[in-house]
């Protein structure tokens, strides 16, 4: 068994996976930035009390915070300055591991500026980012490819491990979501009135559903259900996918895995129920992040790219 | 094989096995008083008629007592494994906190914002209506986040910090506005029924007015 790791922790591929991932955070990043400095919320919470923002004493613990001596405004704008180029050299596929440690090391730092600010989406955002920058994930849709081969893309092969731990990522961050909603209302017993209470709150909803779901409350019941089982279960994600690369060990789970696409089950549920959250509730970057994160559950010779950008 | 291929399979497999088990849930802010909180006395409440059915718990004291050496559990169970990992999180910001949506509360709430103007008030933003003073930023999802801890009544000292601040734009924008009020209004998601007939939810009153001069 151990051979057989070694063995799948040394394979490599095409780096098409990788680099359409490293576009998609990327722009979500930045456009989670802009919208921040557009919206007037910068100033809010990226700022301490005698700079004119809201709390007394911003957030300091991010390594490069430490670094720079603390969150003072010409470094808070510096680092924000530098993670929009860090993420447009990431976009473009430029500066390579720096453009993508400097995204990295920035965007953690403005997330922790103010505690209580963002939620999960950040996590997700920052873990992308490290297994990025362990990748190589411009090896094609670069600019350095473009300017190196003279052609945009590329067949350089790349390894293959990080597109598995960003898979193992997603799993991991839907099973413990999943399994933590211990609160009644997510279950039978509790009325299954979980999404219902959602779609009410003032603070979340994205408009008046109310009427909305009130009428709807079977449908808002089977959402809470599908909700808890299809987060609880996504390590069956990851599992077929592990079956269907060792098919040639054979056995029954692996011939049910060579038959049936799991993924596309989960694929399907998730752009149904992350598409639904984006439309309804205000979620920031969480619904496009997670999305994005699907990606990776596609080897680079299963997506085929418009003849045009070859 | 050589053996940097072996390495490199003993680093990941350490990578798997520590990010999962720093993914294993633990309560968020556990502490005894918290099981008190009536969004988690509801929920226990809930969960207690279910394991008594199968004689797991009888009372309520039996159903905290068991809430919280479970909880006491998985928090130092889980310091413990990864614990020795922290720096490794701290520098790669791969910290594994999933905490979402894991109870949400039947009570919410709007929020109200009113300049007093001319001798009268006026409402220049209310959630989910055509008044919308701000709402660009009222709205983006950093400051939701941080609004949220207020409509749920914690941190009342930087609510008032934050009417203060609002309260600077406001002296901006309204010039004619001599006064500034905010506060929340209580909402009530209990009934489907009830919401239909009534054709909105119910309100259960506002809660932290606050008002500041802009002159």
């Amino acid at each position: 068994m151990w051979q057989t790791f070694v063995g799948w922790t040394s394979q490599r591929e095409a780096g098409t996976t990788l680099a359409l991932f490293r576009i998609a955070v990327a722009a979500i990043l930045a456009w989670d930035l802009v919208d921040i400095g557009l919206s007037g919320a910068y100033g809010l919470i990226w700022r301490d009390a005698a700079h004119g923002g809201l709390l007394g004493k911003l957030g300091s613990d991010a390594p490069l915070l430490r670094l720079l001596g603390g969150p003072s405004p010409a470094v808070v704008d510096g680092i924000y300055a530098a993670t929009l180029i860090g993420s447009a050299g990431m976009i473009l596929g430029v500066g390579g591991r720096l453009a993508t440690l400097v995204t990295l090391q920035g965007a953690m730092a403005l997330f922790g500026l103010h505690p209580g600010s963002g939620g999960g989406h950040d996590r997700l955002i920052t873990s992308a980012l490290w297994l990025l920058f362990l990748a190589r994930s411009d090896a094609t849709l670069s600019l350095t490819t473009r300017l190196r081969t003279g052609s945009w893309t590329s067949d350089a092969l790349v390894p293959a491990w990080p597109r598995w731990l960003l898979v193992h990522q997603l799993a991991v961050m839907y099973v413990s979501a999943g399994v933590v909603k211990l609160g009644a209302e997510w279950w039978p017993h509790g009325g299954l009135v979980a999404v219902y209470r959602s779609l009410l709150d003032p603070a979340y909803a994205r408009a008046d559903w109310s009427l909305w779901a009130a009428r709807l409350f079977p449908l808002t019941q089977l959402a809470t259900l599908a909700t808890v089982l299809f987060e609880a279960t996504w390590w069956a994600v990851p599992l077929w996918m592990w079956l269907r690369a060792t098919q040639d060990r054979g056995g029954r789970l692996r011939s049910w895995a060579s038959r049936v696409d799991l993924r596309l089950v989960y694929l399907a549920v998730g752009v149904v129920l992350h598409g639904t959250l984006g439309l309804t509730l205000n979620l920031g970057p969480f619904s496009a992040i997670t999305l994005a994160y699907y990606l990776n559950l596609f080897r680079p010779d299963e997506i085929r790219l418009p003849r045009r950008t070859v | 094989m050589p053996w940097t291929a072996h390495v490199r399979a003993a680093l990941l497999a350490l990578y798997l096995v520590v990010v999962t088990l720093a993914a294993v849930p633990t309560p968020a802010g556990f502490s005894r008083t918290r099981l008190d909180d009536p969004a988690v006395k509801e929920s226990l409440d809930a969960w207690k008629g279910v394991l008594s059915a199968i004689g797991v718990v009888e009372t309520d004291e039996e159903m905290a007592d068991l809430a919280w050496s479970a909880g006491q559990a998985l928090v130092s169970g889980r310091q413990t494994l990864i614990g020795p990992f922290e720096t490794y999180f701290w520098l790669t910001g791969t910290r594994q906190s999933w905490r979402m949506y894991g109870g949400v509360d039947r009570r919410s709430a709007r929020l109200e914002i009113d300049v007093h103007e001319h001798g009268a008030w006026r409402t220049v933003y209310a959630d989910l209506t055509e008044h919308d003073w701000r709402g660009g930023m009222l709205r983006q999802e950093r400051v939701r986040t941080v609004r949220d801890h207020f409509s749920d009544k914690r941190n009342r000292s930087k609510w008032r910090g934050f009417v203060t601040w609002m309260a600077r734009l406001a002296a901006a924008d309204f010039p004619d506005a001599d006064r500034l009020r905010m506060r929340f209004v209580g909402l009530d998601a209990a009934d489907p029924a009830a919401v239909r007939e009534r054709g909105g939810q119910p309100e259960t009153g506002a809660f932290w007015a606050e008002e500041r001069e802009l002159r």
